[in-house]
């Protein structure tokens, strides 16, 4: 599903932030990349959705080689990638259903395609009771569970949730977890960058740590090491 | 296609909502360009008929004396017709003259009792010639002069050359209009784009975080641009509309001073503007649509980086 072979980034002058990586994700795996800050998890994770181009090596997402992308060619890449943030990017003048629908207006999708998929994703993730709420009107784990709800509704083969738990309090950031866990077994590859010990060491799923910019470990049902 | 032209166009007019007072200022700038574009093109037009009235009335008269045989006059009529620097002779017959001369002269009746005296008609026949261009008159004036029935002509009226000067002189202004007006609608064009491009940026800025989420998203680099394009070209459509419903009945309301000032010309600004209006409102749109769309893709393709 995701693979980097041999790859390196190098910011200039001189920064390095990821040496010759390689990695492979299978399709329906769930994988926490793990690291410090500075480590390279967000680097790795820009180059995932083509925000970040590589210096050397190789990225090929769902058999594409993404490592050379065209520009026109992104927005077809980031249908097939929902993406998860801290910081939600969320629209506070649309309410829930507006923001999820924005992804597939955006995406030129039908008004039908919209009125039939919206209130499925937002069933999965829990908030079909507050469609009309407004971002301002719900907490912060409903917001995040928005956002996991816009990244479902072009039905991605992968899901990237760049540190989705870090603004929320444990127990808002183990329901998304979980919620996680059940859209990974619906079949969605799940990303997921964290910096968050125990809820790594909660999942006991395929761990890859960073550190440095370099692969220093990845253990199958592993364990957040550094 | 059609649904994703329709969200542009939705976000464009969210955006000039959003934004309303940096809309109008950009929307009055681009109403005062095509005002001023307007207004040169009604002084142009003005000049331009002018000129054309004025040398209209130009012509030269060869008064004959009343003893010329109607032959010799014709075969002047004539030969002068067929030349390719003369629009056209008139023949007035000397009964015509005479009617005219009376018509001229009727207050004056000390005039018209001499006539009377005299009883019989003393004006001759005369030819009026009427050149193609001012500057064809001398050459015909020698023609005439050449000619055999050059002794049966008592006066020639040559009034011509006061003319010309006349002409040279407005020929002149009409220059210094069109110059001080381009260069003026060049300085306004440059301003327009200013504020245009200064829009968009602004309104890039304001919508940052829309942006960041709509190609996080995936929504194609044409759709993430359209709605600022778009947002142009509302621009230049509302000053277009704007300015025209200022312009036309500002211009119907000065039509009697203008109509007053070229009494006895064929010379009717109101009604020329009023049958031009498509045309004008045309050469509105394309400047301010050309102005806008152009600085608001210097202004996306520079900062909206997708």
């Amino acid at each position: 599903m995701i693979e980097f072979k041999n790859v390196t980034k190098v910011y200039p002058p001189d920064v390095t932030a990821l040496k010759r990586v390689s990695l492979h994700i299978t399709p329906g795996e769930f994988v926490s990349i793990v690291g410090q800050s500075g480590s390279g998890k967000t680097t790795l994770s820009k180059m995932i959705i083509a925000e970040e181009r590589p210096t050397s090596g190789q990225i090929v997402v769902g058999g594409w080689d993404i490592t050379n992308i065209r520009h026109n060619e992104i927005p077809l890449l980031r249908r097939q990638i929902g993406v998860v943030f801290q910081d939600f990017k969320l629209l506070p003048k649309k309410t829930v259903f507006e923001n999820v629908a924005f992804a597939l207006e955006v995406s030129g999708d039908s008004r039908e395609k919209i009125r039939d998929i919206v209130p499925q994703v937002l069933k999965i993730v829990g908030l079909e009771a507050k469609r009309d709420r407004f971002p301002t009107q719900i907490s912060g784990g409903e917001q995040q569970r928005v956002v996991i709800a816009r990244a479902l509704v072009h039905r991605p083969k992968v899901l990237l949730a760049d540190e989705p738990t870090g603004n929320l309090d444990s127990i808002n950031a183990q329901e998304i977890i979980t919620l996680l866990q059940k859209i990974n077994e619906f079949g969605t590859t799940v990303v997921l960058v964290t910096h968050n010990r125990e809820i790594v060491n909660g999942l006991k799923r395929r761990v890859v740590t960073l550190d440095h910019g370099r692969m220093v470990a990845d253990q199958p049902a592993g364990k957040y090491l550094i | 296609m059609f649904v994703t032209l329709l969200r542009a166009f939705r976000f464009a007019t969210q955006s000039l909502w959003r934004n309303v007072w940096l809309s109008l200022v950009t929307i009055f700038i681009l109403v005062m360009t095509l005002f001023l574009v307007s207004t040169l093109t009604v002084t142009q037009v003005v000049a331009d008929q002018t000129l054309a009235a004025v040398q209209d009335r130009v012509d030269v008269s060869l008064f004959f004396t009343p003893d010329v045989s109607l032959p010799d006059v014709v075969t002047l009529q004539h030969s002068l017709q067929e030349r390719n620097d003369v629009s056209r002779v008139d023949y007035v017959s000397p009964d015509d003259a005479l009617a005219k001369f009376k018509e001229r002269n009727q207050g004056n009746e000390k005039l018209l009792a001499t006539l009377a005296a005299l009883g019989e008609n003393p004006l001759g026949p005369t030819l009026v010639v009427r050149a193609k261009e001012l500057s064809d008159y001398p050459q015909i004036l020698q023609a005439v002069n050449a000619s055999s029935v050059n002794d049966k002509i008592q006066d020639k009226d040559e009034d011509f050359a006061t003319t010309k000067t006349v002409i040279e002189r407005l020929n002149s202004i009409s220059h210094n209009i069109r110059q001080f007006g381009l260069w003026l609608s060049i300085l306004l064009g440059a301003i327009t784009l200013m504020v245009v491009f200064n829009t968009i940026r602004v309104m890039i800025y304001s919508q940052r975080e829309e942006i960041g989420i709509m190609k996080l998203v995936g929504a194609s680099n044409t759709f993430v641009r359209a709605p600022f394009m778009i947002e142009a070209i509302l621009y230049g459509v509302i000053a277009t509309a704007v300015t025209s419903a200022i312009f036309f009945p500002l211009l119907s309301l000065i039509a009697p001073t203008l109509n007053q000032f070229f009494a006895g010309y064929d010379l009717n600004v109101a009604s020329y503007f009023h049958a031009h209006a498509l045309g004008l409102i045309g050469i509105q749109l394309a400047v301010a649509v050309g102005l806008s769309t152009v600085s608001s893709g210097v202004a996306v393709g520079r900062y909206l980086k997708v």
